[in-house]
């Protein structure tokens, strides 16, 4: 299946983020395409590279290691409402806008929606 | 195609398994994760709502990692319980709707 | 534009499940949204999504339910908190082609609104669509992909 991921919660104040990553990488393991993973609202923390997680997991690492094998793509008026600016992304992930959401739901078999 | 209905959140906080349940039809599929993996034990005063919406004919599946760290170990009769594997694979077979 | 009351036909009594929105059937993608609007972004950014989809000439079907429903309700004056009315400028995005309204009665029924307690549809527009909840599941289905916000 080619799949299309949405996520709208921060990470740490849910256990969406989590959830998202868990069943991502599932589905990569599992052989299936997942043609994009993207961001809105609150989502977007989840691309901040300045997290830091003494003791705990940390998902900005997480995150970071799912972008590089699909794309992920956070949207911009989200990340400037924010203040996540483009220096502070993970590597591997891009802020695009709401088209960037359309293309990956068109291009899906199957689209997931975590977190809101 | 079936429906799998994704929800959550805990039935003693929000409504979002009420309301799935009341939109699904018989043979669509109900699956719990999170907090609302309580649904899903024999003693939660939620889980009638679920067997009833089992009896009517739609099937429960509840998330093994979210069960355990709920400390969920008498899972009602009739909910399968899957790993993320089995999330994967549910979402392959049915169209996903998240509560 | 606007109308007086009786704006809305409804075809719930028929339990007809709506059709999918605008151009679709098959390939459209459904946005379902339930948050009411201004005590969460929920619905402000619904709106964009639904933008986002017309301005790439996809079709998409706007299904609102729960508090959701109050994104179109008439006599919204949110000036003292601040942030702006949402629901005549929702209303007639339902006018776009290929752009599909439904909105999910017993959601109204519960907050003792009646489909004339909304906005109305641009004159010449197609009418909203009014759902009960035996036929949300086939409405859901009829679309290629549900986004929930």
């Amino acid at each position: 299946m080619r799949l299309g991921v949405l996520l709208l919660d921060s990470p740490y104040q849910t256990q969406d983020v989590d959830s998202c990553i868990h069943f991502v990488e599932a589905a990569l393991r599992k052989g299936h395409e997942v043609v994009g993973v993207f961001l809105l609202m609150d989502g977007l923390y989840a691309l901040n590279s300045k997290i830091k997680a003494p003791g705990d997991r940390n998902l900005a690492e997480e995150m970071a290691a799912l972008a590089s094998r699909v794309r992920v793509v956070g949207c911009g008026t989200c990340a400037r409402f924010r203040g996540v600016v483009k220096a502070d992304l993970i590597k591997g992930a891009s802020l695009g806008g709401l088209g960037d959401l359309v293309e990956i739901v068109e291009a899906s078999d199957r689209f997931v929606t975590f977190g809101g | 195609m079936a429906t799998l209905h994704i929800v959550r959140r805990s039935p003693h906080m929000a409504r979002d398994l009420e309301r799935a349940l009341e939109v699904a039809r018989p043979g669509s599929h109900v699956l719990l994760v999170q907090d609302a993996v309580l649904a899903a034990a024999e003693g939660d005063a939620s889980h009638p709502l679920l067997e009833r919406a089992m009896r009517a004919g739609v099937a429960a599946h509840a998330l093994k990692e979210d069960l355990a760290s709920r400390a969920v170990t008498r899972v009602g009769k009739g909910v399968d319980v899957v790993d993320y594997d089995g999330w994967v694979d549910l979402v392959e077979a049915h169209q996903p709707v998240a509560w | 534009m606007g109308q007086e009351g009786g704006a809305h036909a409804t075809d719930a009594d028929t339990g007809a499940p709506a059709p999918p929105g605008g151009a679709g059937g098959q390939g459209s993608t459904c946005l379902l949204i339930r948050k009411a609007p201004y005590g969460a972004s929920n619905a402000a950014e619904t709106f964009r999504t639904l933008q986002a989809f017309y301005a790439f000439e996809k079709p998409v079907t706007l299904l609102f339910m729960d508090d959701a429903v109050l994104s179109l309700v008439r006599g919204v004056d949110p000036a003292g908190i601040g942030m702006r009315p949402l629901s005549r400028a929702f209303a007639d995005l339902g006018a776009l082609p290929g752009v599909g309204f439904v909105v999910h009665l017993e959601s109204l029924e519960e907050r003792g609104l009646r489909p004339d307690d909304l906005e109305p549809p641009l004159e010449g527009a197609d009418a909203f669509r009014f759902v009960r909840t035996a036929d949300l599941e086939a409405t859901l289905a009829s679309h290629k992909a549900i986004i929930r916000v």
